[in-house]
């Protein structure tokens, strides 16, 4: 029976990740790969052992290090210069805990969590917890994603009342060339026994663990982690193309997400999760694309379709993907009436599937630009406005789409307040899109607009936006980070031109 | 007439030129990729010279792929269309997969 162990794939090389945003030139590559049997402790203890080993002998190389996950951040944060990076996805494991496992067994169901090893994709979690009749509560919009890359960024996906992916993480186990970790809140998850048979020692403490939930992978190498899920519920979706007016997104800026579904989408319920996809040289006034998902208690009588049929894929990066395949020379506004027509009579059928079978994973599309900002719901009409007017003035044609996502969920988490919404711009990639982007958010800069970026996508993050945005947040998080990682040169070790832009690596 | 006939013979380039950078995507259910990987293989000679010779092999043993796509870039359409097709590349890309295990005990 193999162990979970290391392997070397190749040498020097160039490495580009998922969209092609980037380069790395590597030393080495290599790959994190589960045992084939046994107790998932076991596997897990075994990986962070090899892991340490590995961080200790690049260290001793003097080279940087970097794990990659589904290797699909746009910004670049999974490359590594001239160092060794560590393809995790083939650790992928998922385990069932019982009540001795706990602290307080009693006081806890077991069913409702799930061990992860640190290269398990979302796609991955959905299947095994359909298996026990569980399911997530959010994710993002594809499945394609590591769980611990995902919460690495705050991942979010629109779903009413839930924050990032990271809000599922209840304990996180962390390795560093100092030290194997097991990160929870202070309150405490797992039985003492349990974490010392992970090969870690406990770290129960809230600041590290709302550290640990968004790292953008900064803190050490993610090898497990304990998630929590909810009974498994369906949904049922609506995508149609609707007239969308300001009224509407003043509805949305008041949270009456009741009044814009009774509206533009199935009466007499309340809408689980509602997105919507607009231009920005009309963000109102004019059509814009509206999903929105109800949830349903869970029977099987269903028909089961394919998640296309679910709408999956209709969200503003994978519909600009598919126009760009079918139609690689349309730009700006052809573009958008080409994925608005793709839309066609949309979904208003009674359809039905659990929440993973509402995802797919996207396909890599090339020179694909995507960005997200996060602001204040109570501030959406305004920021839309100033968003979309210096975007289009600077010649910006990416969709633009508004989704809803809680605060919260991690010290570094981008959705910082109570109600945020995310205006993601997706879209084809190229200098004239980067140049309007960074100049739109230069004016609202200027404008006195607050916002935060997404960690993975496009931005023009430097050292002291970011300290203006977190504030003592960033500070908790350092120094977290100095605790968890006290030698400077365990702390270089991870350390990248990306993560330094960011003012997160020294 | 002979407009017409221009119109239809360029009408009918261009419509070689995009359906040639049409993308071919074929994936296992529950892909799990793990990275992706280009490989170019030009046929010469309308496909005569197609044999083993020029057969590639991916580095899967094992894995399995997980999803394969094929397509031609608008360059490498433009080389089949100028040389009337006898050199004709085509890039393949595929992922391997990341493998699926059952469900286990902590
Ligand atoms: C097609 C597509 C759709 C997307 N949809 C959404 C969406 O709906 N919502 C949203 O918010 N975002 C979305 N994104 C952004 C994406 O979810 C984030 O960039 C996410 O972080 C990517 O996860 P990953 O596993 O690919 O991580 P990677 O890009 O591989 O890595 C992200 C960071 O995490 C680190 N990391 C990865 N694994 C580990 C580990 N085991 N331990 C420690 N650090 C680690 C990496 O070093 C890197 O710094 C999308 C991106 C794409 C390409």
């Amino acid at each position: 029976m193999a162990t979970a162990h290391i392997v070397e794939l190749e040498g020097r090389r160039e490495w580009e990740n998922y969209h092609r945003t980037g380069t790395s030139h590597l030393k080495k590559r290599y790959g994190l790969r589960s045992g084939d049997g046994g107790r998932g402790r076991d596997d897990i203890a075994q990986a962070a052992s090899e892991v340490q080993k590995w961080l200790l002998a690049a260290k001793e190389e003097g080279v940087p290090v970097r794990p990659v996950g589904g290797a699909w951040s746009l910004s670049n944060i999974q490359l590594v210069q001239n160092g060794w990076m560590l393809n995790t996805r083939r650790f992928n494991r998922c385990f069932r805990l019982a009540g001795h496992d706990f602290a307080r067994p009693g006081s806890v169901d077991p069913g409702a969590f799930m061990l992860i090893e640190g290269g398990v994709q979302v796609d991955e979690v959905n299947d095994k917890l359909q298996e026990i009749e569980r399911s997530l509560v959010t994710t993002g919009a594809s499945n394609g994603q590591t769980f611990p890359g995902a919460c690495a960024t705050g991942t979010h996906g629109s779903v009413l009342t839930a924050g990032g992916i990271q809000q599922h993480v209840r304990a996180v186990q962390i390795v560093t060339p100092g030290g194997i970790y097991w990160i929870e809140p202070s309150a405490g998850l797992m039985s003492d026994d349990f974490i010392r048979e992970t090969g870690s020692a406990p770290v129960r403490d809230d600041d590290a663990f709302a550290a640990a939930l968004v790292a953008v992978g900064s803190l050490g190498i993610v090898t497990a982690m304990v998630i929590e899920s909810v009974p498994r519920y369906l949904v049922r979706p609506w995508l149609k193309l609707i007239d969308f007016a300001r009224d509407d997104v003043e509805t949305l800026e008041r949270g009456d997400f009741r009044a814009f579904s009774e509206k533009h989408g199935l009466k007499g319920h309340d809408p689980y999760f509602v997105m919507v996809i607009t231009t920005p040289y009309r963000p109102w006034g004019g059509k814009a694309v509206a999903r929105i998902l109800y949830q349903f208690p869970y029977h099987s009588r269903y028909e089961h379709v394919e998640p296309g049929k679910l709408g999956a894929g209709y969200d503003a990066q994978s519909m600009m993907a598919w126009a760009l395949r079918q139609f690689p020379w349309a730009r700006g506004q052809i573009l958008q009436l080409i994925m608005r027509l793709g839309v066609g009579k949309g979904i208003t059928e009674e359809r039905y599937g659990t929440w993973g079978e509402t995802l797919e994973s996207s396909r890599p599309t090339a020179d694909s630009f995507s960005a997200a900002l996060f602001c204040d719901r109570a501030r959406l009409v305004h920021t839309l406005e100033a968003l979309c007017t210096a975007f289009s003035r600077a010649g910006g044609s990416t969709a633009v789409t508004l989704r809803f996502v809680k605060g919260g969920y991690g010290l570094l988490s981008p959705a910082r307040w109570e109600n945020s919404v995310a205006i993601d711009c997706d879209g084809p990639g190229g200098e004239g899109t980067l140049r309007a982007y960074r100049k739109m958010l230069d004016a609202l800069e200027r404008q006195g607009i607050e916002h935060t970026l997404h960690w993975g996508k496009i931005n023009n993050l430097t050292p002291a936006r970011v300290a203006a945005n977190y504030g003592d947040d960033l500070s908790r998080w350092r120094a977290v980070r100095d605790r968890l990682l006290p030698d400077p040169a365990d702390r270089r070790l991870f350390a990248t031109e990306e993560l330094r832009a960011f003012g997160l690596a020294d | 007439m002979e407009t017409l006939a221009w119109i239809v013979v360029i009408a009918m380039l261009l419509g070689q030129y995009f359906a040639g950078t049409a993308d071919y995507f074929l994936s296992i259910e529950n892909p799990r990729p793990l990275d992706d990987n280009i490989t170019i293989i030009t046929i010469y000679g309308w496909g005569f010279a197609t044999e083993s010779s020029r057969t590639h092999t991916a580095e899967l043993a094992g894995q399995g792929f997980a999803d394969v796509r094929m397509f031609a870039t608008r360059r490498q359409v433009l080389v089949s269309l100028f040389t009337a097709g006898f050199v004709r590349p085509v890039s393949i890309a595929w992922r391997g997969n990341a493998g699926q295990h059952p469900l286990g005990e902590a």
